[in-house]
């Protein structure tokens, strides 16, 4: 991992407060604007409140890469993702992440399934 | 107001419900900004922006044009009155900090959010925390405090009525237990949610996750703070989560 943060907490609703000031930490450190860093948030806490994570322990991991911020989140059901349906009707953790961020996918990395969620950053900064 | 006046109220209320004459509406919405702008600084200085007030006024405003009935025989001064003080108090119960908040964390909270709003214009763009911060003249982590508080500013209680005309308790529309229901299906957040929501939340969830609107271009569609369109957003998530899933119990929700 390279400049970063990770955070472990039980999964569900019970930390989301938690989980959202590190990413929001993290995007004042980045010098992201105020509404990527209120995506980035919204995402972690959509993807923590859903059952995929619910009553067992998670971590969330945040990344910075060449021009944009990775958020890790795991253990991850991937089962939680619909298949396109093409239906109006519902919102979908897929269509509201995908509202939120530039990319994601499910990796799987020591045995366990991992949401990679990713941001692109206009003008990235330094840790600082 | 004196009879001349009202008779030209009528005769713009006429041209607008009988011959769907929208600039006869437009001209009544303008006519009574004035009373929409009193009515909200009555309601301000209790801990929300004057300027979101006044757009919560213009909306009661505008449904007292919009649904004016002739035949209960009022005049459309006393009907908006009303309407815009039941728009100022419905929001005023339904949007309220759910603990103790020091007073210097609301005021900073104000603060970050019409900063927000003046640099978005001023920039051209979302602000950062540190631009935030120099402009308030606090700490970035402060400015991160003061967003949080304003996200702990709860704006309906699950006990409201789903919709603003409806009587029904939004958990009462939950769905049987359908037992083969399909593991993708159970767990897809906010499927069935939507119908838990108002017309306001709903339309707010169809910008930014259907049209693909930001929030500081929902903000101006709607005429609302970005912070507002951001609680809303969480609101009505949160409230979907709810149908679903059942609301969090005591002590185990994070805000």
């Amino acid at each position: 991992m390279g400049e970063g943060l990770s955070l472990t907490m039980d999964g569900g609703r019970r930390y989301l407060a938690v989980a959202r000031l590190l990413v929001g930490g993290l995007a004042a450190r980045l010098d992201l604007p105020y509404e990527q860093m209120d995506d980035l948030q919204l995402a972690a806490e959509a993807v923590l409140a859903a059952e995929a994570t619910e009553g067992r322990e998670v971590s969330l991991e945040l990344e910075l890469r060449e021009d944009a911020v990775e958020m890790r989140i795991g253990p991850f059901d991937a089962r939680v993702f619909k298949e396109a349906t093409g239906e109006e009707e519902g919102l979908s953790l897929d269509r509201l992440l995908a509202a939120l961020v530039d990319e994601l996918h499910v990796r799987r990395r020591d045995g366990i399934d991992w949401l990679v969620l990713e941001k692109r950053v206009p003008h990235p900064g330094r840790m600082r | 107001m004196s009879a001349q006046p009202e008779r030209a109220d009528r005769e713009l209320l006429r041209a607008y419900h009988e011959r769907g004459d929208l600039a006869a509406r437009d001209q009544l919405i303008e006519d009574y900004l004035p009373l929409a702008r009193s009515l909200a600084r009555r309601y301000s200085g209790r801990g929300e922006l004057y300027d979101d007030l006044v757009q919560i006024a213009t909306v009661g405003l505008i449904k007292a044009v919009d649904r004016f009935d002739f035949e209960r025989g009022a005049e459309l001064t006393t009907y908006a009155v009303a309407t815009i003080v039941g728009e100022l108090k419905r929001h005023f119960r339904d949007a309220v900090w759910p603990v103790h908040v020091p007073r210097r964390l609301k005021e900073l909270n104000r603060t970050v959010s019409r900063l927000l709003e003046e640099l978005t214009a001023t920039l051209g763009r979302s602000p950062t925390v540190s631009e935030l911060a120099a402009a308030a003249g606090i700490d970035q982590e402060e400015v991160i405090d003061a967003l949080e508080t304003g996200r702990a500013f709860r704006l309906r209680s699950l006990s409201a009525p789903a919709a603003e005309d409806s009587e029904a308790h939004p958990l009462d529309s939950l769905g049987e237990e359908e037992p083969g229901f399909e593991v993708s299906e159970e767990r897809t957040i906010l499927s069935a949610g939507l119908r838990a929501l108002d017309e306001r939340e709903r339309r707010i969830i169809h910008l930014r996750f259907y049209q693909g609107l930001t929030q500081s271009q929902i903000a101006v569609e709607l005429g609302i703070s970005q912070m507002h369109v951001s609680r809303l957003i969480r609101a009505a998530l949160e409230k979907m989560r709810d149908e679903i899933e059942g609301p969090v119990s005591p002590g185990e929700g994070a805000e």
